[in-house]
């Protein structure tokens, strides 16, 4: 039963004392939302941020409503989170700079063979670092999209810009990556 | 390639190489916060909640029923003080009537003394033509002649019972005429008697129109509405009566007293109820008797009164009367005579 629920379900049993309920929803958004955290501010802070951001969802349990879906209401709060932590701590157009590729570790396959495994970590290795030199929208609209799975639409929701905006966001940043995959030539 | 195959390809790629996971220091942090949380949150049982709502019912019921019950007990117990009162007269029907006899003979000398005490004080006697607002004694004469304006029996005539003692009528033997109202000048008396009339009227309407009681009064009088015995009378003061007066198809009978205990009607009084009112006179008509029982009730959010006042009698036939106060318990004592005459003496 509990498996067959929604994440609008689980939270709201959750908000209703089922901790069974979080725990499952945890387990299934944790990854994508500590990811989406560690592109945009790091090692470090993602683990604090992260953390921030559950807290948040825990103690706001009671007044979560159903009439959204529970990725846009807890990317929403992410996004939110994330903003305060870099007005707080400094320039968010510093967040741009490829500080954030030092900590972006490269996991590679492990069935792969060594010829196959060093194509997939350079591969990987520079597509995160395209990745991390993105201009921040482009940057939060691609991890919207490929971590958390929203639809453009309800991006547009969460960041409050227009469809098209989100649109051309995501398109500018994969033609960015592409073209530094292609430039390296891997 | 479109724009969209790229983003997926891109997509797939993005997803193989991002697969970080949370350390698990953190992870157990969250979960502990998670359960912490449940676990602190008090339960929450508002007002209207599904078991706070039959219970808050039933608590508002439960010291709904206990105040009613301790506002009887609390009338009971001031009654019960008054328990020292002396006993009542049993009487069987010949020494009622030797008592009704009697009772007319005091009435007529009482009525000769205060036409004396008129004279000597040098006031106008009044006669059966004089106006009811003049100055006159008290005590004066209130039968009239027909077809000609009949002042109101005034209460100053009113037959006064007095506490019982035992072997003696009670009510009449033992009466001189002590209350404030015996005192007074006759215009007072006659304003009194207006008040009497209004009073009438006004219990007229309230008889006609029980309807217009709130309910919670009507409630209120269910539940706290008492018969009192002759003891109770006596705590409170006594009880006079007029003459009877004719009221429409039927007659009336003028009654004084106060449930309060704060006027002196025929002695002063032993007890004071600040929270009892005038309920209403019991009447029961046996042949030549009347009985009657005074019935007092909790005082609630309207107007309560507590004087008793005029009651009815109904078209009875005319003759002479004895009036009874009858207890709960059925013990009889006299309060005096009257006399219903054909003559009609009702007030212009």
């Amino acid at each position: 039963m509990l498996f067959q629920a929604t994440d609008e379900q689980l939270m709201l049993r959750y908000a209703k004392g089922d901790v069974a309920a979080f725990e499952r929803l945890y387990a299934q958004h944790k990854g994508p939302l500590y990811r989406f955290c560690l592109r945009q501010i790091g090692t470090q802070q993602a683990e604090e941020i992260a953390q921030e951001i559950w807290l948040n969802i825990i103690n706001a349990r009671e007044r979560y409503q159903a009439s959204a879906k529970f990725t846009t209401y807890l990317y929403g709060v992410a996004r939110n989170r994330i903003i305060d932590h870099v007005r707080r701590n400094t320039n968010r157009d510093a967040l741009t700079d490829n500080s954030v590729n030092s900590d972006c570790d490269v996991v590679v396959d492990p069935g792969a063979t060594p010829d196959v495994e060093a194509e997939q970590g350079e591969i990987k290795g520079v597509l995160m670092r395209a990745l991390a030199s993105l201009p921040l929208d482009q940057k939060e609209a691609f991890l919207l999209k490929e971590e958390a799975g929203l639809s453009v639409v309800e991006i547009a929701q969460v960041t409050g810009n227009t469809v098209e905006a989100i649109k051309s966001r995501v398109r500018y940043a994969v033609a960015k990556i592409r073209a530094a995959i292609d430039e390296a030539g891997v | 390639m479109t724009t969209d195959d790229e983003s997926n390809d891109l997509g797939t790629l993005y997803r193989a190489a991002s697969n970080e996971q949370p350390p698990k220091r953190l992870d157990d942090a969250i979960l502990a916060a998670s359960r912490r949380a449940v676990n602190a949150a008090p339960k929450a049982v508002g007002p209207f909640s599904r078991r706070g709502l039959p219970l808050s019912m039933a608590a508002v019921l439960v010291m709904s029923v206990s105040v009613v019950w301790l506002i009887q007990r609390e009338s009971s117990t001031e009654y019960a003080t008054q328990s020292q009162t002396k006993p009542l007269l049993n009487i069987d029907s010949e020494q009622r009537q030797n008592l009704a006899e009697q009772s007319r003979s005091f009435a007529s000398e009482s009525k000769q003394k205060v036409s004396k005490q008129s004279a000597e004080l040098g006031r106008a006697e009044p006669t059966t033509e004089s106006k009811p607002r003049a100055p006159a004694p008290l005590l004066e004469k209130t039968e009239v002649a027909a077809n000609k304006p009949a002042p109101l029996p005034e209460l100053s005539e009113m037959a006064v019972a007095a506490p019982t003692e035992s072997g003696t009528v009670a009510g009449l033997a033992a009466s001189p005429p002590t209350s404030q109202a015996e005192l007074q000048p006759s215009a007072m008396v006659a304003d009194r008697a207006d008040k009497e009339q209004t009073r009438l009227k006004s219990d007229s309407l309230a008889d006609a129109a029980p309807s217009r009681r709130s309910l919670a009064n009507s409630l209120a009088t269910l539940l706290t509405e008492k018969a009192r015995d002759w003891s109770f009378v006596q705590s409170i003061g006594g009880i006079a009566m007029g003459q009877p007066l004719r009221q429409g198809v039927g007659w009336s009978l003028p009654l004084r007293c106060d449930v309060s205990g704060r006027t002196t009607i025929s002695w002063p009084p032993t007890m004071i109820h600040s929270g009892l009112a005038y309920a209403g006179i019991t009447v029961e008509i046996v042949g030549a008797d009347i009985y009657i029982t005074l019935n007092t009730r909790v005082v609630d959010s309207g107007k309560p009164t507590t004087d008793c006042s005029i009651i009815a009698l109904g078209n009875i036939p005319a003759g002479n009367y004895t009036v009874y106060y009858r207890s709960p318990d059925k013990s009889a004592v006299v309060l005096g005579a009257i006399r219903v005459s054909k003559i009609d003496n009702r007030a212009p």
